[in-house]
């Protein structure tokens, strides 16, 4: 167990979050089941009332909720490897924690997806006097919080795991976990160059569909905006493992080093925040497109506050898919010039 | 094209469950360049219906339209931005104790996005017209009470608003006052504007200058012919 005041920062985000997001959530089920917007009378004044103030429990909700998150991956990463004796990175961290490191991670990153979901349907509602996404925002809503709450009770299992006086062996971790893909890969023929090639290539065209998308937002309806939205997250995990296997032994300048977090150490200018965070910037402005597409297909009167955010997020996603390529392709880069040839 | 309230109630909540409404299921329109007069006892909720028709309260059920849209059960942003086409005096004046008669005026003007100059234009030529030229920089508060409720109305009337809702706005003006007031509320609803006056003054209630007059008691409205 570990009582760092980081960890209890955490806490303390999720505490208020869960205080929050109940009163929100009590809210929502009392007035969502009787709903109706045709009706003016004193309860549905009320609900209306009810929905407004839910609405701004939601917005604090989603901002404690990222900002917890971003204290855990900088604890993670950063902080909590000068207290787990052995730990390097944050895989040393995670490994301390047992499985609900990870599974916080998980729950957590998909409990801000859902909230930016709802987040994206509050922009596009606020644009409309008459409030006609408040069902389904509620319904997103009541989707993320138990989410959230999966993300504080495996945090607390983590941090329940950790043993400050127990060493780790960090990089055994990573090699035992990169062992496998990496042969698998090998015998596929994917090779380091590869996985940076793809890579690349595929960013960028996303970059440039999200440039397309900008011109013409309505361009096969709300299906392919959720499949775009599927496809850019299967292209996040790729480019994790991208970065690992690909780009990370320019970064360390080992050839095999296959570790997600040491792009966050200071030795590799914490390059880390800069690629996961323009990963993370890419697949949550992509959920946010989704949701416009959607709305903008079945809301005629939201269509153009919806295709707006549509043509907002895709420049985002453009935006940080370039930042992305950049800041990964220059240790490359940086490596070619200085020595002359390829790593691999 | 009306400012209509529709099956308005409106109880106050401070006064408990039992409480009888001010009003109850009211349904009255106010017509856009005319100006109307409602009158009533002390108590009646002469004022409540003023504040209610800017959305500075919310109705216990039934709604405010305007031109058909509900602008009562709006979401705080959008009835923000629905009540700058509106100006209000109201029957305590709430002026800006600290500030010149010329920021108090100049106060409804600030979220206009207008350039400074043509901000501090309008609000002297406004001052002006209401005989408070002397007073332009002076505290409001060493204004007396019948300069203070011009300054009211001249922040109520500076932005031109599309609905002058006034309070009792001639209590504590001498005839001529009176009068010169009446004929800017005239010229108002001549422009297009909504007009609705409350007041107990005998003078606007044999006036005939206002277009309808509605009697407001016990919480009943009647058409007053």
């Amino acid at each position: 167990m570990i009582w760092h005041p980081l960890a209890l920062a955490i806490w303390c985000g999720d505490l208020l979050a869960w205080a929050i997001g109940l009163d929100a959530a009590r809210r929502l089920m009392i007035a969502l089941p009787q709903w109706a917007p045709a009706a003016g009378d004193h309860p549905q004044l009320m609900r209306e009332r009810s929905l407004e103030l839910a609405t701004i429990q939601g917005q604090w909700v989603l901002m404690l909720q990222a900002g917890s998150f971003l204290l855990l991956i900088f604890g993670l990463s950063t902080v909590w490897t000068a207290i787990v004796p052995g730990a390097m990175c944050g895989t040393g961290v995670l490994q301390a924690m047992g499985g609900g490191g990870r599974q916080t991670l998980l729950f957590r990153a998909a409990a801000l997806l859902v909230f930016f979901a709802w987040r994206t349907a509050a922009q596009i509602n606020s644009r409309h006097p008459e409030g006609m996404l408040w069902p389904v925002m509620g319904r997103l809503f009541l989707l993320g919080l138990p989410l959230t709450v999966l993300g504080s009770i495996t945090w607390g299992q983590a941090i329940a795991a950790v043993d400050p006086a127990k060493a780790v062996d960090c990089c055994a971790v990573v090699y035992a976990a990169a062992a496998r893909p990496i042969s698998s890969h090998a015998d596929s023929g994917i090779g380091g160059h590869a996985w940076i090639t793809i890579c690349v290539i595929g960013t960028l065209m996303l970059a440039a569909a999200g440039m397309a998308r900008r011109r013409r937002p309505l361009w096969g309806g709300g299906w392919l905006g959720i499949f775009f939205w599927g496809l850019t997250l299967g292209w996040a995990v790729f480019c994790l493992q991208a970065l690992r296997f690909g780009f990370g032994p320019y970064t360390y300048q080992v050839l095999e080093h296959p570790c997600p977090w040491c792009f966050f150490l200071p030795e590799h200018s914490r390059v880390g925040f800069l690629l996961f965070g323009a990963l993370a910037m890419i697949c949550l402005e992509q959920t946010a497109a989704g949701v416009a597409a959607v709305i903008a297909e079945k809301n005629a009167v939201l269509a153009n506050a919806a295709q707006d955010r549509l043509r907002a997020s895709q420049l985002r996603v453009a935006a940080a898919a370039l930042v992305f390529c950049i800041a990964a392709m220059i240790p490359v880069l940086k490596w070619r010039l200085q020595f002359g040839a390829w790593m691999f | 094209m009306t400012l209509a309230c529709h099956n308005l109630t409106m109880a106050w909540p401070q006064a408990g469950n039992n409480a009888e409404p001010l009003f109850n299921a009211v349904d009255v329109g106010f017509e856009f360049g005319q100006m109307t007069l409602v009158t009533g006892p002390t108590g009646s909720g002469k004022s409540t219906l003023l504040h209610l028709l800017a959305g500075l309260l919310r109705p216990t059920s039934g709604e405010v339209r305007d031109q058909g849209r509900p602008v009562s059960r709006w979401p705080a942003g959008h009835r923000d931005q629905w009540r700058r086409q509106v100006g209000i005096c109201f029957q305590n004046l709430f002026l800006m104790p600290g500030l010149s008669l010329l920021d108090n005026v100049l106060q409804s003007l600030i979220p206009r996005n207008m350039q400074w100059s043509a901000m501090v234009d309008l609000a002297q030529r406004m001052i002006t017209v209401l005989d408070l030229a002397a007073f332009m920089a002076a505290p409001v508060q060493i204004l007396s009470g019948g300069q203070q409720q011009r300054a009211a109305v001249a922040r109520a009337m500076v932005h031109a608003p599309r609905i002058l809702l006034l309070d009792e706005p001639t209590a504590f003006q001498d005839d001529a006052h009176a009068e010169r007031l009446m004929d800017l509320f005239v010229q108002c609803a001549a422009g297009g504007a909504c007009v609705v006056v409350s007041s107990h003054d005998a003078r606007l209630r044999q006036s005939d200058r206002f277009h309808a007059r509605f009697h407001l008691d016990d919480g009943v409205f009647e058409a007053v012919e």
